[in-house]
């Protein structure tokens, strides 16, 4: 573990930039991980645990030099962790107020749109049948 | 959603899927990974206007999208239920859909 300590300098930031990257990379598209970071939180906030640390237990033994890379590692590590929890728990629910349309729409406005092959699908090509309409926002 | 295509079509339901990319940039980023079920380009936000989901400046770049929602529309047009979200990250489960339809 001590030998681990001394590395944590770079260790710690590192995975707290791969937690927080891979978040949107790799995890939005699994449900039960996106809707709550499992994977992600977690690893951010050990990162910067790690990166406190190190620190801590480093300090004493080592010179100036030594000293700025490990706490600009854990300003890093921190950093990331930050924004993470900022984005999950902040930034994601900066929505506007439902909309008078929204709220009082009973009948499905019908629409027609073009799909990726540039064919034209209307709401009212089906009739007789439920449909779902998903509103995304571009990636998920 | 895509996994679960089949369980739509069990149940006599259509997915359809809407966004403010272009076809284009559907074709490009969407359809590589695999949906068959039509996604649709509302680079105007005609459609998302006409149903009151405009959020504007909502995305990371500052541009207008739609806010996150499903509409279940049953087979007479009329709108069965509206599913909001008040945090975008988070989205209604396949299973929670069709368990709806």
């Amino acid at each position: 573990m001590k030998s681990l300590l001394k590395h944590s300098f770079w260790l710690a930031p590192l995975i707290a930039f791969v937690g927080f990257v891979s978040y949107f990379t790799v995890f939005v598209q699994f449900p039960s991980l996106r809707d709550v970071p499992w994977v992600n939180l977690p690893s951010v906030i050990l990162a910067s645990s790690f990166a406190v640390w190190g620190l801590v237990s480093n300090w004493s033994m080592i010179g100036n030099g030594r000293r700025i890379l490990h706490l600009g590692g854990m300003l890093f590590a921190v950093g990331m962790a930050g924004l993470l929890l900022f984005y999950v728990f902040f930034l994601s629910y900066q929505m506007p107020g439902l909309s008078e349309t929204t709220r009082q729409l009973e009948k499905a406005p019908n629409f027609t749109l073009s799909d990726a092959n540039g064919e034209m699908v209307s709401l009212s090509d089906f009739r007789d049948k439920k449909v779902v309409l998903s509103f995304y926002r571009g990636f998920w | 959603m895509q996994t679960e295509i089949s369980k739509f079509d069990d149940k006599g339901a259509v997915l359809i899927g809407i966004s403010t990319s272009t076809a284009g940039e559907v074709k490009d980023k969407m359809l590589p990974k695999g949906f068959t079920f039509p996604l649709l380009a509302d680079p105007e936000l005609k459609v998302i206007d006409a149903f009151g989901l405009r959020h504007v400046a909502g995305y990371p770049t500052g541009g207008d999208v739609s806010r996150p929602a499903v509409i279940i529309v049953d087979e007479k047009g009329n709108i069965q239920e509206k599913l909001l979200t008040d945090n975008w990250r988070v989205r209604p489960t396949a299973e929670e859909l069709l368990s709806r339809l």
